[in-house]
Protein backbone atom coordinates (compact mmCIF):
# COMPACT_ATOMS: atom_id res chain seq x y z
CA UNK A 1 0.00 0.00 0.00
CA UNK A 2 0.66 3.53 -0.42
CA UNK A 3 2.41 4.81 3.43
CA UNK A 4 1.71 8.72 2.68
CA UNK A 5 -1.97 7.73 2.06
CA UNK A 6 -1.87 5.03 5.09
CA UNK A 7 -0.17 7.25 7.56
CA UNK A 8 -3.26 10.21 6.59
CA UNK A 9 -5.51 7.78 7.00
CA UNK A 10 -4.66 6.73 10.54
CA UNK A 11 -3.34 10.53 11.22
CA UNK A 12 -6.89 11.79 10.14
CA UNK A 13 -8.91 9.57 12.02
CA UNK A 14 -7.14 9.92 15.11
CA UNK A 15 -7.79 13.43 14.83
CA UNK A 16 -11.43 13.13 14.14
CA UNK A 17 -11.85 11.10 16.95
CA UNK A 18 -10.49 13.06 19.20
CA UNK A 19 -12.40 15.80 18.20
CA UNK A 20 -15.62 14.02 18.14
CA UNK A 21 -14.81 12.62 22.07
CA UNK A 22 -14.03 16.89 22.84
CA UNK A 23 -17.45 18.19 21.17
CA UNK A 24 -19.29 15.10 22.51
CA UNK A 25 -18.08 15.80 26.31
CA UNK A 26 -19.24 19.66 25.67
CA UNK A 27 -22.50 18.46 24.54
CA UNK A 28 -22.52 19.53 20.94
CA UNK A 29 -23.36 18.22 17.28
CA UNK A 30 -21.07 17.82 14.97
CA UNK A 31 -20.38 20.68 12.98
CA UNK A 32 -19.17 21.11 9.71
CA UNK A 33 -15.76 20.79 10.36
CA UNK A 34 -16.05 17.41 11.83
CA UNK A 35 -18.43 16.53 9.07
CA UNK A 36 -16.32 17.83 6.05
CA UNK A 37 -13.18 15.76 8.08
CA UNK A 38 -15.36 12.42 7.85
CA UNK A 39 -16.00 13.26 4.03
CA UNK A 40 -11.87 13.55 3.63
CA UNK A 41 -11.65 10.36 5.33
CA UNK A 42 -14.03 8.68 3.12
CA UNK A 43 -12.63 9.98 0.39
CA UNK A 44 -9.17 8.65 1.89
CA UNK A 45 -10.16 5.57 2.08
CA UNK A 46 -12.43 5.22 -0.99
CA UNK A 47 -8.63 5.54 -2.66
CA UNK A 48 -6.66 3.01 -0.51
CA UNK A 49 -9.76 0.67 -1.24
CA UNK A 50 -8.60 1.48 -5.09
CA UNK A 51 -4.70 1.10 -4.43
CA UNK A 52 -4.70 -1.77 -2.61
CA UNK A 53 -7.63 -3.72 -5.09
CA UNK A 54 -4.79 -2.57 -8.25
CA UNK A 55 -2.24 -4.04 -6.09
CA UNK A 56 -3.81 -7.25 -5.29
CA UNK A 57 -4.75 -7.59 -9.02
CA UNK A 58 -1.57 -6.96 -9.88
CA UNK A 59 0.06 -9.72 -8.05
CA UNK A 60 0.83 -8.44 -4.65
CA UNK A 61 -0.09 -11.29 -1.73
CA UNK A 62 -0.16 -10.51 1.96
CA UNK A 63 -0.91 -13.22 4.35
CA UNK A 64 -4.17 -14.10 5.12
CA UNK A 65 -5.67 -12.22 2.09
CA UNK A 66 -9.30 -13.06 3.26
CA UNK A 67 -9.21 -10.91 6.72
CA UNK A 68 -7.29 -8.23 3.85
CA UNK A 69 -10.16 -8.06 1.91
CA UNK A 70 -12.94 -8.40 4.67
CA UNK A 71 -11.05 -4.80 6.75
CA UNK A 72 -10.28 -2.96 3.54
CA UNK A 73 -14.11 -3.15 2.69
CA UNK A 74 -15.43 -2.63 6.31
CA UNK A 75 -13.01 0.03 6.19
CA UNK A 76 -14.58 1.74 3.25
CA UNK A 77 -18.58 1.08 4.38
CA UNK A 78 -17.98 2.16 7.75
CA UNK A 79 -17.80 5.79 8.04
CA UNK A 80 -20.91 6.40 5.31
CA UNK A 81 -23.43 3.78 7.44
CA UNK A 82 -22.34 5.80 11.04
CA UNK A 83 -23.21 9.20 9.04
CA UNK A 84 -26.59 7.70 8.38
CA UNK A 85 -26.82 6.31 12.20
CA UNK A 86 -25.99 9.52 13.74
CA UNK A 87 -28.12 11.72 11.79
CA UNK A 88 -31.25 11.64 13.20
CA UNK A 89 -29.72 11.38 16.96
CA UNK A 90 -29.96 15.40 17.66
CA UNK A 91 -27.96 14.61 21.11
CA UNK A 92 -24.37 14.42 22.15
CA UNK A 93 -24.48 10.95 21.39
CA UNK A 94 -24.68 11.32 17.69
CA UNK A 95 -21.14 12.99 17.91
CA UNK A 96 -20.21 10.04 19.80
CA UNK A 97 -21.04 7.84 17.31
CA UNK A 98 -19.04 9.53 14.42
CA UNK A 99 -16.25 9.61 17.11
CA UNK A 100 -16.46 5.81 17.59
CA UNK A 101 -16.60 4.94 14.24
CA UNK A 102 -13.29 7.16 13.17
CA UNK A 103 -11.63 5.04 15.99
CA UNK A 104 -12.70 2.16 14.47
CA UNK A 105 -11.25 3.43 11.03
CA UNK A 106 -7.76 3.84 12.97
CA UNK A 107 -7.99 -0.10 14.45
CA UNK A 108 -8.97 -1.29 11.41
CA UNK A 109 -5.67 0.91 9.37
CA UNK A 110 -3.40 -0.62 11.80
CA UNK A 111 -4.61 -3.97 11.39
CA UNK A 112 -4.39 -3.41 7.77
CA UNK A 113 -1.25 -2.35 7.59
CA UNK A 114 0.29 -4.73 9.41
CA UNK A 115 -0.80 -7.81 7.17
CA UNK A 116 0.03 -5.46 4.25
CA UNK A 117 3.34 -5.48 6.03
CA UNK A 118 3.34 -9.55 5.37
CA UNK A 119 3.73 -8.90 1.35
CA UNK A 120 6.96 -9.49 -0.41
CA UNK B 1 -41.76 2.73 10.96
CA UNK B 2 -44.17 0.32 12.31
CA UNK B 3 -44.30 1.32 16.50
CA UNK B 4 -44.35 -2.22 18.44
CA UNK B 5 -47.84 -2.57 20.05
CA UNK B 6 -46.98 -2.01 23.54
CA UNK B 7 -49.52 -1.20 26.51
CA UNK B 8 -48.14 1.56 27.92
CA UNK B 9 -45.65 4.15 25.97
CA UNK B 10 -41.73 3.98 26.59
CA UNK B 11 -38.87 5.46 25.12
CA UNK B 12 -36.97 4.16 22.22
CA UNK B 13 -34.16 1.90 22.91
CA UNK B 14 -32.02 3.65 20.35
CA UNK B 15 -31.85 7.17 20.77
CA UNK B 16 -29.78 9.11 23.11
CA UNK B 17 -27.03 6.62 24.68
CA UNK B 18 -29.37 3.65 22.84
CA UNK B 19 -27.60 5.23 19.85
CA UNK B 20 -24.51 4.63 20.38
CA UNK B 21 -25.04 1.21 22.13
CA UNK B 22 -25.97 0.40 18.81
CA UNK B 23 -23.84 1.40 16.53
CA UNK B 24 -21.23 -0.03 19.02
CA UNK B 25 -23.23 -3.20 18.67
CA UNK B 26 -23.25 -2.75 14.86
CA UNK B 27 -19.71 -2.66 14.58
CA UNK B 28 -18.90 -5.57 16.81
CA UNK B 29 -21.87 -7.69 15.19
CA UNK B 30 -19.87 -7.26 11.74
CA UNK B 31 -16.42 -7.66 12.57
CA UNK B 32 -17.44 -11.49 14.37
CA UNK B 33 -19.72 -12.45 12.01
CA UNK B 34 -16.80 -11.31 9.25
CA UNK B 35 -14.42 -13.14 11.15
CA UNK B 36 -16.64 -16.59 12.06
CA UNK B 37 -16.84 -16.50 8.30
CA UNK B 38 -13.80 -16.24 6.83
CA UNK B 39 -12.42 -18.61 9.94
CA UNK B 40 -15.18 -21.25 9.07
CA UNK B 41 -14.68 -20.79 4.82
CA UNK B 42 -10.78 -21.28 5.34
CA UNK B 43 -10.02 -23.28 8.35
CA UNK B 44 -12.70 -25.16 9.42
CA UNK B 45 -10.64 -28.48 10.24
CA UNK B 46 -8.96 -26.65 12.76
CA UNK B 47 -11.09 -25.89 15.22
CA UNK B 48 -14.61 -26.50 14.47
CA UNK B 49 -16.37 -26.36 17.62
CA UNK B 50 -14.47 -23.02 18.31
CA UNK B 51 -15.31 -21.47 14.69
CA UNK B 52 -18.83 -22.98 15.30
CA UNK B 53 -19.18 -21.21 18.06
CA UNK B 54 -17.91 -17.79 17.19
CA UNK B 55 -20.29 -17.66 14.13
CA UNK B 56 -23.45 -18.62 16.62
CA UNK B 57 -22.00 -15.75 18.76
CA UNK B 58 -21.71 -13.34 15.83
CA UNK B 59 -25.25 -14.19 14.76
CA UNK B 60 -26.65 -13.21 18.30
CA UNK B 61 -24.75 -10.32 17.59
CA UNK B 62 -26.57 -9.34 14.66
CA UNK B 63 -29.65 -10.04 15.88
CA UNK B 64 -28.95 -7.87 18.92
CA UNK B 65 -28.06 -5.02 17.00
CA UNK B 66 -31.13 -5.13 14.88
CA UNK B 67 -33.59 -5.89 17.59
CA UNK B 68 -32.17 -3.32 19.71
CA UNK B 69 -32.21 -0.65 16.65
CA UNK B 70 -35.91 -1.48 15.92
CA UNK B 71 -37.46 -1.92 19.60
CA UNK B 72 -38.19 -5.43 19.74
CA UNK B 73 -37.63 -5.39 23.27
CA UNK B 74 -38.33 -9.45 23.55
CA UNK B 75 -35.76 -10.27 20.64
CA UNK B 76 -33.14 -7.75 22.39
CA UNK B 77 -33.87 -9.36 25.67
CA UNK B 78 -33.12 -12.90 24.58
CA UNK B 79 -29.87 -11.81 22.63
CA UNK B 80 -28.27 -9.84 25.42
CA UNK B 81 -29.22 -12.56 27.95
CA UNK B 82 -27.59 -15.36 25.32
CA UNK B 83 -24.85 -13.13 25.06
CA UNK B 84 -24.24 -13.06 28.79
CA UNK B 85 -24.76 -16.22 29.85
CA UNK B 86 -22.10 -17.09 26.65
CA UNK B 87 -19.81 -15.18 27.86
CA UNK B 88 -19.82 -16.10 31.04
CA UNK B 89 -20.26 -19.71 30.34
CA UNK B 90 -17.55 -19.98 27.56
CA UNK B 91 -15.40 -17.52 29.30
CA UNK B 92 -15.13 -19.55 32.75
CA UNK B 93 -14.73 -22.70 30.74
CA UNK B 94 -11.97 -21.45 28.70
CA UNK B 95 -9.77 -20.88 31.81
CA UNK B 96 -11.09 -24.61 33.50
CA UNK B 97 -10.36 -26.56 30.67
CA UNK B 98 -8.37 -24.81 28.17
CA UNK B 99 -7.39 -27.83 25.91
CA UNK B 100 -11.00 -27.59 25.44
CA UNK B 101 -10.72 -24.75 23.23
CA UNK B 102 -7.96 -24.91 21.08
CA UNK B 103 -8.52 -21.51 19.13
CA UNK B 104 -9.99 -18.25 20.58
CA UNK B 105 -13.69 -17.40 20.33
CA UNK B 106 -14.91 -14.25 21.21
CA UNK B 107 -15.55 -15.57 24.71
CA UNK B 108 -12.77 -16.92 25.50
CA UNK B 109 -11.11 -15.84 28.94
CA UNK B 110 -14.43 -13.33 29.08
CA UNK B 111 -13.57 -11.88 25.59
CA UNK B 112 -10.15 -10.56 26.62
CA UNK B 113 -8.65 -11.28 22.85
CA UNK B 114 -11.34 -8.22 22.12
CA UNK B 115 -11.17 -5.78 24.73
CA UNK B 116 -13.43 -7.39 27.21
CA UNK B 117 -16.08 -5.88 24.89
CA UNK B 118 -18.40 -9.02 24.47
CA UNK B 119 -18.67 -9.09 28.16
CA UNK B 120 -19.41 -4.98 28.56
CA UNK B 121 -21.94 -5.11 25.52
CA UNK B 122 -24.63 -7.36 26.66
CA UNK B 123 -24.41 -6.22 30.69
CA UNK B 124 -24.90 -2.53 28.70
CA UNK B 125 -27.59 -3.50 26.30
CA UNK B 126 -29.83 -5.29 29.92
CA UNK B 127 -29.24 -1.53 31.61
CA UNK B 128 -30.69 0.26 28.36
CA UNK B 129 -33.68 -2.24 27.81
CA UNK B 130 -34.15 -1.83 31.87
CA UNK B 131 -33.75 1.91 31.48
CA UNK B 132 -36.44 2.42 28.46
CA UNK B 133 -39.37 -0.31 29.85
Amino acid sequence: MITPLAVAVLVLSLVLAAAGLVLALLDRRPGKPLLQGVLLLQLLLIGQAVVAASLLLGGDRPDDQGAFLGYLVVSALLLPAGLIWSFEEKSRYGTLVLAVVCAVVAVLQVRLQSLWDTVG
Amino acid sequence: MVEPAATTPHERVAVGPGRLLVAVYGVFGVAASARAGLQLATRFEQAPAAYLLSALAAAVYVVATVALARDLRRTALAACGFELVGVLVVGTLSLLLPDAFPDQTVWSSYGLGYGFVPLVLPVLGLLRLRATA
